[in-house]
């Protein structure tokens, strides 16, 4: 039979969730005690709403029932659970943060869940309709039969979540292998920005790849710094003997064809020739 | 103008930065003419990507009064990636056949020859610059080529070696009375302050550094196989190259 009363309960739930649309936040003890005062109006006005409409519904009702029989005590009791409830539940769903949950952010995280689940899942469920199977059929299977075909199912299902595991491991470990490589290869300082560029070109969500990113940045930079170190750090250091210089160049210039080019030299270099050539074009400035 | 490129010893990229150097002053629009004197082991014109069947007639040829040296000269002028200035460039190889290579070294040459083919050089073929990769050392063709030049860049590496050689070369070329010595620091690690290694090696030669070079693994690559400069115009160390050329012909 249809009854206000729902409607009235329905009220309790209508009034806060529509405040509660402008008012989103409940970090302060101000918002709390807000959302307590609305949801203690909400429950009046539902319960009124519910005690006053019996009367026009119900014959053994009447305005002194309905408020001493109704409003009171059920409002009462309501108000007593929402007023020590309402601030708790605010308080702490307030300071729940959804983003920090580790099993939903965790590209690492969902992807072992998932594999996990669906390892999990098959077997149960190839088991389940299994014995669903022999259950509507089991006259007509023999012991030996039934012992065949459970065995086969269960070697087939933990084949599955072998395989499957082996491959989850390894697309977790190989990145973590390559990883490792690249830091052995920086602790040696052979590491090349061709390699970096390889780490920093594996696209992924998950918090190996994420490492990986990191490691890379991480290496240019110390590759970087380090180059810069050892720039400072050398310095060019001319050192000559003059003395061995000095008998070099005697040795040249003490033979006799040394002293005879010297004598000759004015005369090779005077033989006519410009010195210094014009400038070969006009358009000279433009190819400059 | 004569420019003699040098170095003490060997593996200093001579003949790379020779190579680079002529292109790209060609390439403004000068008459440009590399010599490679390196008689004993001659290599340039693999840089211009010469083989040894195009060569028709080589420095030894003209050495040995077989040909005029003007016969000797290449025009290399293709290998400049971009020449909208009408330059050219024109190469005079070394005989690279061991035979002849084992005939200079057992019979010699008269060095004063080579000293007439740079002025015949000069004036047949209009050459506004004629460039000498020379022999490292400093035997008597180079001594030569170093008197009778208006510059002579000599470069270095920086290593213990380098700077004692290159210290016997700048004190016998000054005592040639060479008209411009400048020095270039090739193949310099990167772990060098550039401008550190400028200060330090003009400090001990009292000479001009015109450019310093760090060590490029893109230049290795590309070593004797082709002229960087050309291929890669807009690199930094083009852009160092260039700055050489400009000191040279300034």
């Amino acid at each position: 039979m249809f009854s206000t009363r729902q409607i009235g309960n329905e009220l309790f739930g209508l009034i806060p969730g529509l405040w509660s649309r402008w008012h989103p936040r409940y970090d302060r003890v101000g918002d709390l005690l807000w959302a307590a005062l609305i949801t203690a109006v909400a429950i009046v006005v539902g319960v009124a709403f519910a005690a006053f409409t019996d009367i026009y519904l119900f014959d053994f009702v009447d305005l002194d029932f309905a408020i001493y029989q109704e409003l009171i005590p059920i409002g009462t009791v309501n108000l007593i659970n929402a007023l020590i409830l309402t601030p708790i539940i605010l308080f702490n769903a307030a300071r729940l943060d959804y983003r920090s949950l580790p099993s939903i952010r965790s590209g690492l995280m969902r992807r072992l869940l998932l594999t996990l689940l669906i390892s999990a899942a098959l077997p149960v469920g190839l088991l389940g309709l299994f014995l669903m199977q022999q259950t509507q059929e089991s006259a007509a299977s023999s012991p030996a039969e039934l012992t065949l075909k459970l065995s086969v199912t269960i070697v087939l299902s933990l084949l599955f979540t072998v395989v499957n595991a082996l491959l989850l491991a390894q697309t977790v470990s190989n990145p973590l292998l390559r990883l490792a490589q690249a830091a052995r290869l920086m602790e040696a300082g052979n590491l090349t920005q061709g390699d970096i560029d390889q780490i920093q070109a594996v696209r992924g969500n998950d918090e190996v790849t994420q490492l990986g990113h990191i490691f890379a940045g991480m290496a240019a930079e110390v590759i970087a710094r380090e180059r810069k170190l050892q720039k400072q750090v050398q310095e060019l250091r001319i050192e000559i003997d003059r003395t061995r210089q000095e008998e070099a160049v005697s040795e040249i210039t003490d033979t006799e064809y040394f002293q005879d080019l010297q004598q000759k030299i004015n005369h090779i270099r005077g033989r006519a020739r410009p010195a210094k050539p014009a400038n070969p074009s006009t358009s000279k400035d433009s190819d400059l | 103008m004569i420019i003699s490129i040098h170095s003490f010893r060997g593996g200093t990229g001579k003949s790379n930065t020779t190579a680079n150097v002529s292109a790209l002053m060609a390439q403004r629009g000068y008459r440009v003419g590399v010599i490679d004197t390196d008689i004993q082991s001659p290599g340039i014109h693999i840089l211009f990507r010469m083989s040894e069947t195009s060569i028709h007639h080589s420095l030894n040829d003209y050495l040995w009064g077989k040909c005029a040296i003007q016969d000797a000269a290449h025009d290399v002028s293709h290998i400049l990636e971009n020449n909208p200035n009408k330059g050219k460039l024109y190469l005079i190889p070394s005989n690279i056949k061991t035979n002849e290579i084992a005939r200079i070294l057992r019979e010699g040459y008269d060095p004063a020859a080579l000293s007439d083919g740079y002025n015949d050089l000069l004036e047949e073929l209009k050459l506004d610059y004629l460039i000498i990769d020379t022999h490292p050392g400093l035997n008597e063709e180079t001594l030569l080529s170093i008197a009778i030049s208006d510059v002579l860049t000599v470069i270095m590496r920086p290593d213990a070696q380098d700077y004692q050689g290159t210290g016997v070369t700048v004190e016998v070329a000054r005592k040639l009375g060479a008209v411009k010595l400048q020095l270039v620091v090739n193949k310099v690690p990167q772990s060098f302050d550039l401008a550190d290694v400028r200060r330090k090696v003009e400090q001990a030669y009292q000479c001009e550094v015109a450019a310093i070079f760090p060590h490029s693994d893109e230049l290795m690559a590309l070593a004797s196989a082709d002229i960087f400069s050309m291929r890669n115009p807009e690199h930094p160390m083009t852009r160092i190259y260039e700055s050489l050329v400009d000191k040279l012909i300034g």
